[in-house]
Order: structure tokens, then sequence, then C-alpha cells
């Protein structure tokens, strides 16, 4: 009873960390084990032969230089756009414009992204259409080109909102009076970005990197569709090893695997160590000083452009959904219909059942993430303890290491368990990309909240689930919405993980898009899009009316 | 044990540093004990303890002859009030006022109007569906006390509660909210470094300093008969000459210098005018000790001065 008490927090946290060490521990020896294929007689041949080998190393360098070129262009446009246009953005709908990108799944952006700059693309038939250009193939290949710059491309759209997302909190503590202080000593406005700005974005900045750079070099979905068939990205040739026909080549999956979670450990270490003493955790504000904001200049231009970066590839996807005919060099569309959506709902019935899959998916991921989520943000936000930043990196893994090598460890420990082919099993692996995510947005909360508000609530005699209900959840509501989004988004996004675990066995609305994407029939996959960005809004509106009915009233 | 509140043995450590150590104190029925000291000397944690908010490392506390061990903090008769007033800031101010008779599942109807009455007793009457961030510092305060006052305590545990008001705020909050609290009887333990609203509040003063309570007893003995140094340079209150102890009030400035009795030189070093006196605020020159005295005569700041006890003073002026 006194252990328990005193050792409250390492109650709190241990759900989420035995699951994570678990799961990341025991897909990553797995993966090893059948890398060397431990099973027959153990070597590391096949190290041998994929670093001796040019596919491997080639297709190795390709995947570190798009992810590093998408990250770093990623965070330099953001924080250009984040310091230029704050005060605008601190409102509700220019806020909301910003980030409505990250509502649609990766490939589906890039899907949208393709319809604008292809060579039959939108831009392209404006160019004709102003007879700036004769014929398609004078427009230069961006998608499924050698340089994957219709990849880069995909993701910096993708990874500037959430750089502003990551971003916005910390320009709304950076406080005015610091600012100040250094313009009446004398300092430019440089001098105010490196002594008040530098301290505090450049540590979120690190980490942002670490985030957005171990995601693009292992995800699979986007390469899949827009690169080009030499060179692949490391994830794709992963994928045809491991499913391909030829099952000798099922060992160098999982060898190339291990080889870039040891290239991405190492790339995090080294940069983790240059930083680190420089990433200390600064408070500057309790968040209750009120910054008048002075306007920026040219912050309405800069806003602009976010606005049309995110209703260009939006307005096109719509009108392309309702469209039947569309004439290269044509300013309008020739016929519409509704054909498109016709076709997909009520034509496909595998699509109704993938819909309900998806859904199902992502309510059970969404349950474990704040069942797994809340106790490990609390035990993080109001306890120091010895170890507690390594319990912090270990929660942070499962997205520092590519989530397919851990699913390619556990896939056959789950078939054992009869987790894998089902969709309860998808769910489980869903969680690596989401777990992270859920406890770092809802620590955030709690410490915005504070630890005294429990202490004056016990204090009065409340117990700790009704202090949680009435004091802490309806606190925790923005954050728990904007995980919601964020949590449904990632899981509606996985392909690789959901065929993999799913065995086929499991339909999700991803694993159906990428059959549609390859018919060409733009009416249809557009419409399939715009689907992709409702889910995540209905979900949302279920948990909102869900949380309406265990909230206490606030009326009388 | 007569006392309402007892303490034996308490002692706390952090780190293994020593933070508190107690070994007793009694506090009687609807008597109010204020806790002063500088910064980091355990006040805070002594009313932690007594909260039930951290355990003791050995000791033990009795309320009304009840020991407190193995109650939780829910259960104690104790409330604990913060230095800032900590309002829920989701909830208007009634259902801030309610919130520990909601606690107690007391039904709705009834909750509110306790919680209405009680709101009428602080002074904040009609700011019920007002929310925290709409009602100025002294309000928040009113409404901080409402809320811990609702559930009867038997006891509350005050930590700087009007650190964040301003001057003229504070005290007239700190008359108010003591004579709110004499009127109920409630025992209270409360803590600040402010010397003059310690004295204000309390009817017994405990002066702490690294973990330990020096001196506990009423203002007049705390001036007139410092228990060591450390209090009576805490206090100003005067200075110690081997074993006896001259406080400020017998000591007055003296233009010429008496041999026969006992002079002091001293330097000014702050004067302030308040309340139609001068206060002088002399530095001893041999020792450190500051003392603060009120004169009619006008100085400066640097001025070399001879203090000199008043009895001496009066028996010259009685020879001339």
């Amino acid at each position: 009873m006194k252990w328990y008490k005193k050792n409250n927090h390492y109650l709190l946290l241990s759900p989420a960390l035995i699951f994570t060490v678990c799961l990341v521990g025991c897909g990553l020896i797995m993966a090893f084990l059948e890398s060397i294929r431990a099973f027959e007689s153990p070597s590391f041949d096949t190290y041998q032969e994929l670093l001796a080998g040019e596919t491997f190393i080639t297709s190795l360098l390709y995947s570190l230089c798009i992810a590093l070129f998408s990250t770093l262009i990623s965070i330099i446009i953001g924080l250009l756009l984040v310091r230029s246009t704050f005060p605008v953005l601190k409102r509700l709908f220019p806020k909301l414009i910003a980030w409505t990108p990250m509502v649609f799944p990766h490939f589906v952006w890039g899907y949208m992204l393709f319809l604008l700059f292809s060579q039959s693309g939108y831009f392209s038939s404006l160019l004709n259409l102003i007879g700036l250009m004769d014929d398609k193939v004078n427009f230069p290949i961006l998608f499924k080109d050698p340089f994957g710059i219709g990849i880069i491309l995909t993701y910096v759209w993708k990874e500037v909102p959430f750089v502003i997302l990551i971003l916005m909190p910390v320009y709304e503590q950076l406080s005015r009076s610091q600012k100040e202080l250094v313009y009446t000593l004398g300092g430019k406005s440089w001098d105010v970005f490196w002594h008040v700005e530098r301290p505090y974005v450049f540590p979120v900045l690190y980490e942002t990197f670490f985030i957005i750079f171990t995601f693009v070099v292992s995800a699979y979905e986007v390469p899949a569709l827009l690169g080009a068939t030499y060179p692949k990205m490391i994830s794709v040739l992963t994928f045809d090893w491991f499913f391909g026909s030829d099952w000798t080549k099922q060992p160098d999956a999982f060898a190339a695997m291990i080889l870039l979670t040891l290239m991405t450990v190492f790339i995090v270490f080294i940069l983790f160590t240059l930083t680190k003493n420089r990433r200390i955790f600064l408070i500057q504000t309790n968040g209750e000083n009120k910054e008048y904001s002075k306007a920026k200049k040219y912050e309405k231009l800069f806003f602009l452009l976010i606005a049309i970066s995110t209703f260009l590839p939006l307005t096109l996807v719509f009108i392309t959904s309702l469209t039947k005919k569309w004439e290269y060099g044509h300013l309008l569309p020739d016929f519409i219909s509704t054909r498109g959506w016709h076709v997909l709902l009520v034509n496909s019935p595998q699509l109704q059942e993938a819909v309900l899959t998806s859904m199902g998916i992502c309510i059970l991921v969404l349950i474990i993430n704040l069942l797994l989520g809340i106790p490990a943000a609390k035990g993080l936000a109001f306890y120091e303890f010895r170890g507690k930043s390594l319990i912090e990196t270990i929660l942070l893994t499962p997205i520092l290491i590519p989530a397919i090598a851990i699913a390619m460890g556990v896939h056959l420990t789950f078939i054992r368990l009869g987790l894998a082919n089902h969709w309860s099993g998808v769910a489980l692996v869903h969680l690596l990309p989401t777990l992270p995510y859920t406890i770092k947005i809802l620590r955030a909360g709690y410490e915005r909240i504070g630890k005294q508000q429990e202490e004056v609530a016990i204090s009065l005699g409340g117990h700790p689930l009704r202090i949680f209900q009435s004091v802490y959840l309806p606190q925790l509501m923005p954050s728990i919405r904007s995980l919601v989004f964020l949590v449904t988004v990632i899981s509606l996004s996985q392909y690789f993980l959901t065929a993999l675990i799913g065995g086929g066995a499991v339909t999700t609305m991803a694993i159906l898009f990428f059959p549609y994407f390859k018919t060409a029939d733009d009416s249809v996959i557009a419409s399939f899009s715009i689907l992709f960005a409702i889910i995540p809004i209905v979900i949302y509106l279920m948990v909102e009316v869900i949380f309406r009915l265990i909230l206490p009233k606030q009326t009388r | 044990m007569n006392s309402y509140i007892e303490l034996q043995n308490i002692t706390k450590h952090f780190k293994k540093q020593s933070v508190l150590n107690i070994p007793s104190l009694s506090i009687n029925k609807g008597e109010i004990v204020s806790i002063v000291g500088p910064s980091g000397t355990g006040k805070s944690t002594l009313l932690r303890i007594l909260a039930g908010l951290e355990e003791p490392d050995s000791g033990q506390i009795f309320i009304e002859n009840q020991s407190m061990a193995g109650i939780t903090p829910q259960d104690r008769p104790v409330v604990y009030m913060f230095q800032e007033s900590l309002l829920f800031p989701h909830m208007d101010l009634l259902e801030n006022v309610a919130f520990g008779l909601k606690m107690r599942r007391v039904n709705k109807t009834k909750r509110y109007e306790l919680s209405r009455n009680m709101m009428k007793r602080v002074g904040i009457e009609g700011l019920e569906s007002r929310y925290p961030h709409e009602i100025s510092g002294g309000q928040k305060q009113r409404a901080a006390l409402a809320r811990s006052l609702i559930v009867n305590p038997k006891v509350l545990l005050l930590d700087e509660p009007f650190s964040n008001l301003d001057t003229e705020l504070r005290k007239e909050t700190r008359r108010w909210m003591k004579r709110l609290l004499k009127d109920e009887k409630i025992t209270v333990l409360f803590v600040t470094h402010d010397l003059e609203e310690a004295m204000a509040m309390g009817d017994r003063v405990a002066i702490f300093r690294d973990g330990q309570m020096q001196q506990f007893a009423v203002p007049e003995d705390l001036y007139d008969s410092p228990a060591n140094p450390f209090v009576s340079s805490f206090l100003h209150a005067g200075f110690w000459m081997g074993d006896r102890f001259i406080p400020s009030s017998t000591l007055t400035i003296c233009n010429e210098v008496n041999d026969t009795f006992h002079h002091w030189k001293a330097e000014i070093v702050e004067t302030f005018f308040q309340d139609s006196k001068n206060h002088l605020v002399v530095c001893l020159n041999n020792c450190e000790h500051l003392i603060t005295l009120t004169s009619e005569k006008h100085k400066k700041v640097g001025d070399q001065v001879i203090l000199q006890e008043k009895e001496a003073v009066n028996e010259k002026g009685g020879k001339e």
C-alpha cells in the first residue's frame, strides 16, 4: 500500500510502457532473428549480400536523401510561415485552414497534388490553355520521376501543417517582455530571434526533425503510389521482397529493415548528442499573460499563401470527383455528373465493408490510446523521478524506429496468438504510430492544467476518479479533440501495416484505395479521396457526442 | 491532551536534507496561528503534511484527539487553500464553490442553495454565473475561501493566500477574512513571509527557520522576549548584549553621550515616514543588527547616531 502510494507514477506509466517495450522489443528481436535465418542455419550472409549489392545501397541512400530534403524544407517553410503569420494563425478559422491538409492521409494528399502537377494535370492544362505549352509532354515530369520530386512535394505539403501545429504553442508561450527587453537593449530583430526565440524554438524543432525524418525515411505508402520504378525507396523494396513471389528474398526484407533501424537510431543518436545541452524544456510564462499581437509585415500575404495551398488541391479534387469528362487544356470540366460517387457508394459493396472495418479499427485504436495514454501522460506531466528521460525516450521509440520493422517482426507472433488476419491485431499495430503522439498531446494538456488543481480537489474531498471526471477531463477536451483527429487520420493512412498484419483478410479503406489508384478513373479516385477526409470528421462527431454524455452537465 | 491540534515529532526529509523537524506543537480550538519565516523553511511542507498531501517521515498528528495516520486527505477534516486561488477555470463560481459538496454527493438543489448562502457570506453574491477569468483577484480569493469553507472543515490551512493581491487589497482582504474566520470559529494555520500580515492575522505566531520552529508565542512576547538572536533579528525587535535582550522599543536616539549608561553607535540605513511617524532603520556599528525605531528627529541616511535605553535618558533628564 505504501509502495503504491509513493510510486504512483510507475503505476500510471506501466501500461503504456509495458505495451511499448513488449511490441517494440519483441518486434525488433524477431525481425533480427528472421534476418539471420536463425530458425534454419544462422548466418550473416544476408547482410553481406545486401551491403555488397548495389540495389540496397542505392535504395538506402535514396531514402535518406528524400527524407532529409523533405524534412528540412518542411521545417524551414513551417518556421517561416509561423513567424510571419503568427498573429493571424492564433485565430480559429485561419488555424483550421492551415491544418486542413492534416485530415487527409499522405497518399490521398499525394494523389491530390498529382491532379495538380502531373503531366496531364491542371497546371499543365492551364499552361496549354493560355498558349505557353503546345503539348503535355513538355511539362516537367514531377511524379514517378527518378528524383522523387513528387514524393518530396507531397511530404513537404503535408508536413508543413504539422510543423505549424507543433510550433504554434511555442510561439504562444514566448514572452513579449523578453522581446521588448532585447529591443530596449539595442537589439535588432535578428537578435530577438537568436536570443529570445531560438532557445525555445530550436529544441522543439530538433524533436520535430526526428519525428518527420524517421517517418519519411521508412514510410511506404507515398513512394509506393508516386515513386519511380527505379530507384525505389527502401520501404518499397522491402515490401517487394517480403510479399514477392521469391520466398528466399524474405530474409533480405528483414535485414533491410534492421539496417534501416540501425541507421535511423544512429542518426537520431548523433543529432541527439549534438543538441543535448540545448534540449532543456523551458517554460516561460504560465499562460496567463495575454499578449497583444502586433500585425506583422505581409502577414496577410503569407496567410493567403497558406490558404491557397490548402484550397487549391481541395477544390480540384472536389471538382474532379464530380467530373465526367475534362478535356486537356480546358479551364473547367466539360461534363458534370455524380457518376464517381455513384460507382463508389452503390456499385462497390466492398467499400461499405471497408469503411466499417476502418471505422471499427479507428475506434478501437482510439480507445486503447486513451486508456494507455491518459495515465502515462499524467505520470510524465506531474512527477519527477529517476529514469524519467529514459522512459520518455522508450515511449517515443515507436515513431523513431520504422514501424514496418517492428510489424514484420511481430507478424509471426501475432499469427501464433491468433491476432493476425484479424482487425483487432491490425488495431494493435496501429497503436505504434499513434500512441507516442497521444501521450505527447495529453501530457501537454496535463502540464497546462497543473497538478495543484488535483491537490485542491483532493483537499476538498474528491476521489481520484471523480476528480478526473469533473476537473481534468473537461479541461483535457481540447487535447482529446486534436488527438482524435490525429489518431484517426494516422490509422486510416496505414497501408503496409494493415496489409501485413491483416494478411488480406482485413480490408480497410487504405487497402482498397491502392488498386483503385491504378484504375485511373479519376472521378472515382477523387470521390474516394474525399471520403477519407469525411471519416475523421464523422468519428470526431461521434466522440464529441459520447463525451457530452460522460461529462458533467454545465447547465443548471 | 486539551489542545485541538497536536503535532508530535514531525520530521520530513527531501533528498537526505531535513526540511521539517517539529518536536511538538499544540494549537487550540478556534485559534488563528500564523507561521512566518524566510522562504524555503518548510512552512508550506508543514501545511501539506497536515492536509495529508504529503506524508511525514516520522511523527504523529492528532486533530481532536484523533490520529491522522492512515487517513486520506479526502477524509481529513482539513482544507488546504493555495497561494493562487486555483479556481477551476472550466466551472462558473457557483459550481466552483459547490465543488466540495458535489464530491460528497450532496444533491444538486441542496448544494447550490448552500453555495449561494456561502457566496453571500463572503460577499460575492451576484457573481454566481461568472467564470474565474472574468473576476478580480480579490473576488477570486473570496470565492476560493467560500469553496473551502463550504465543506465545514475543522481546520483551514492558508498558504500565502494574499500574495497575489496588491498592498491595499491585501490589507482589506485579510481584515475581512480574519473577522469571518473568527465568526465561523475555525481553527486556522496561516503561512506567510510577511511579518505585518502574520502579526495582524495570528492570535499566536510561530517563527520558522530551516525547518525548525524557533518560537511560538503571542506577538507581544515575541517582541519583548525573543527566544534567540534569529527571532530578534528577524523581527528587527532589538539586539542581545550577552544574555540580556534589549528590545528596540526601549531604545531612543540621544544627542550627547552619557557615560554612566550603556550606549551604542549606529548608522541610519533607511528612513521612511508612515502613520504620522518618522521611522528610522539603523544598523549597529559593531554588529550587523538592524533595528527599526520611531523618532521625532529628522535624520538622513548615512548619519551616525547614538542609541541609549530610554530609562537611562529619563534618569539623566530627571537629574537635571
